[in-house]
């Protein structure tokens, strides 16, 4: 019986939370990576797969390579790590308080690659993670806010698949919803 | 550093998209339609609904209030109900950011339209009410192609928006006549391409946009109006050639107000003039100038009797102006010219260069015939060596110069040019 020593990860506010139940996530390329069950499960994909009882050794992942995989993991971890806080001058962790620290780490924590960025979407809506989808899907958004169609396409590689005349087509039909 | 030329964000699934779109500012959601074909389909899905007539106002119903402006691709934006005879009438509602609707109706095969009148009554309902928050409520509607075998359905329809704001009624084939019944919350109307349309009667207490585009109808109108914006593009001429009853003249009292105007000269010569008694009010010194326009409004005009009374009224004049009275009145406040669609450049120059002459500050000219092409006008300065001594005179020294700038940098169009 291997004994479980407390793992170095335990925060000095876990000390209070008895329960350090682990799991253990495996990533499309192999690498394993333990992680506190009540960190797992803002994985709402990963939550059933526990509560379903079909998580005896580790839970794979083929849909998420390493790299996005421990991103993934520092966002469950942070969010739990405030929502465990809770202290009563601490605002809800989904407010868009720019004095809120941790919408200052969500912001800092989406500033990479656009390959990076959909990675993250994707794995954010495999494992049914709403606060980074949402955090995710509004960077995106606030990349297209503001421009103008072919601006955006220049920002995403968008190739437009349009004729000048099915293009002139769709303005003139849509022209009412803008006036 | 490996440069990323794909196109991630299109591969997406569409709830993926949906949900970044639901992001987005609901006035330029929309917009992503443009990007590309795959895009536009995100925004192009249809509920199809069969029914009877009567039971078209439950289905439009229970659409708006289904669709969520906050996540616009949660539900379709679009409904295709079929009713009638046969299924053949065919309602095509779509909704847009800023509660629109849109409405456009078909019928399955290419009938001859046949001649109706339709008497539209809007919702009297207090003003008192206000809109709950939560539902989708119509504020503009735009209703497209109604013919007589669907104003029935459509009139159910349309009183039953209650907090109706704009209303925009366009190419209804066979419309005959149109009486509308209104509410005190319509302020603004508008009626484009009705060929057949000979008498419009308008009730309303409020309006305070009217466009028009056609053959000018019979207007009848309930209740003086006070418009800020009116546009009557009559060019086609009068529906019947009967024009100059008296039923056209209390409409122009409706726009004396205006702040944005359009106008087809012909509406306002007064063909019939012959005898004309003008009384004027001259503070210092007569100006004729507006007389001399209006003359230029009466062809027929036989006898001119011009009254100078210095006790007569006359519009407070809002700013200052020079103790020296101009020999011609000045256009204070005129910034920007456009002309459109001369075919004479000799005319077109002429123009300019007299309105420059009219203006006080420095005046935007710009002119073009095809609406792409844009010239502007400039001071042409011509070093002439001093041949003699007789001052060599030059009936203008202005030119148009081909300009390469953005259309939209250089000049706004008019707030009805477009339409």
């Amino acid at each position: 019986m291997a004994s479980s020593s407390t793992s170095v990860v335990v925060s000095n506010k876990e000390k209070e939370n008895k329960n350090t139940k682990k799991v253990t996530l495996k990533s499309s390329d192999g690498e394993s990576f333990e992680v506190d069950e009540s960190v797992a499960m803002e994985s709402q994909t990963i939550k059933h797969i526990i509560e379903d009882g079909c998580a005896n050794n580790e839970i794979p992942l083929p849909n998420v390579t390493s790299g996005i995989l421990s991103r993934v993991i520092e966002y469950c971890k942070k969010h739990k790590e405030a929502a465990g806080e809770s202290e009563p001058s601490v605002t809800s962790y989904t407010s868009n308080s720019t004095t809120n620290p941790l919408t200052e780490w969500d912001t800092e924590f989406v500033k990479v690659d656009q390959n990076t960025l959909f990675d993250l979407i994707l794995a954010a809506n495999y494992l049914d993670i709403k606060g980074l989808l949402d955090l995710t899907c509004k960077t995106v958004a606030d990349m297209m806010k503001g421009k103008t169609p072919q601006e955006i396409r220049e920002t995403f590689h968008i190739k437009n698949d349009y004729t000048p005349e099915e293009e002139a087509e769709v303005r003139k039909e849509n022209q009412w919803a803008f006036e | 550093m490996e440069e990323n030329t794909l196109d991630l964000l299109s591969s997406l699934p569409d709830e993926i998209l949906g949900r970044i779109i639901s992001f987005l500012p609901s006035e330029s959601a929309l917009q992503t339609s443009f990007l590309s074909t795959r895009w536009a389909s995100l925004w192009n899905t249809v509920l199809v609904q069969h029914g009877t007539t009567e039971a078209a106002v439950t289905a439009i119903s229970e659409f708006l209030t289904h669709f969520d402006e906050l996540n616009p691709l949660r539900q379709p934006r679009r409904l295709q109900y079929h009713f009638g005879k046969g299924s053949a009438n065919i309602l095509l509602a779509t909704i847009a950011a800023n509660n629109k609707l849109h409405m456009e109706l078909s019928t399955g095969k290419q009938e001859f339209q046949k001649q109706f009148d339709w008497q539209l009554g809007l919702n009297h309902q207090s003003l008192t009410d206000q809109p709950s928050s939560s539902s989708f409520f119509v504020k503009t509607l735009f209703l497209k192609s109604v013919g007589f075998q669907s104003k029935e359905a459509v009139s159910s329809i349309v009183s039953n928006f209650q907090f109706l704001e704009s209303l925009k009624i366009i190419e209804c084939n066979g419309l005959q006549t149109l009486e509308i019944d209104s509410s005190p919350r319509l302020k603004s109307l508008t009626i484009f391409d009705c060929p057949q349309l000979k008498s419009l009667f308008i009730r309303s207490l409020k309006l305070r946009s009217f466009r028009y585009r056609g053959l000018l109808p019979r207007l009848l109108t309930e209740n003086h109006f006070n418009l800020k914006d009116a546009m009557l593009d009559f060019r086609q001429g009068p529906c019947d050639n009967s024009f100059g009853s008296n039923d056209f003249d209390p409409s122009l009292l409706t726009i004396k107000n205006a702040e944005i105007l359009t106008l087809c000269k012909w509406t306002f010569e007064f063909y019939r003039l012959k005898e004309l008694w003008w009384i004027d009010n001259s503070s210092e010194g007569y100006n004729s100038d507006a007389l001399i326009s209006f003359l230029k409004l009466c062809p027929a005009l036989e006898q001119l009797f011009v009254t100078v009374d210095t006790k007569s009224y006359s519009m407070p004049i809002t700013t200052t102006y020079s103790k020296k009275v101009a020999r011609h009145s000045k256009l204070e406040h005129l910034k920007v010219v456009k002309l459109v669609g001369f075919t004479n450049e000799e005319d077109e120059l002429l123009l300019a260069v007299h309105l420059t002459k009219l203006a006080v500050k420095e005046l935007l000219i710009i002119a073009t015939a095809d609406g792409i092409c844009l010239r502007s006008l400039v001071k042409v300065h011509l070093y002439q060596p001093k041949l003699n001594q007789t001052h060599v005179k030059y009936t203008h020294n202005y030119k148009f110069v081909e300009e390469n700038g953005d259309i939209n940098e250089l000049c706004v169009n008019h707030a009805h040019m477009g339409l």
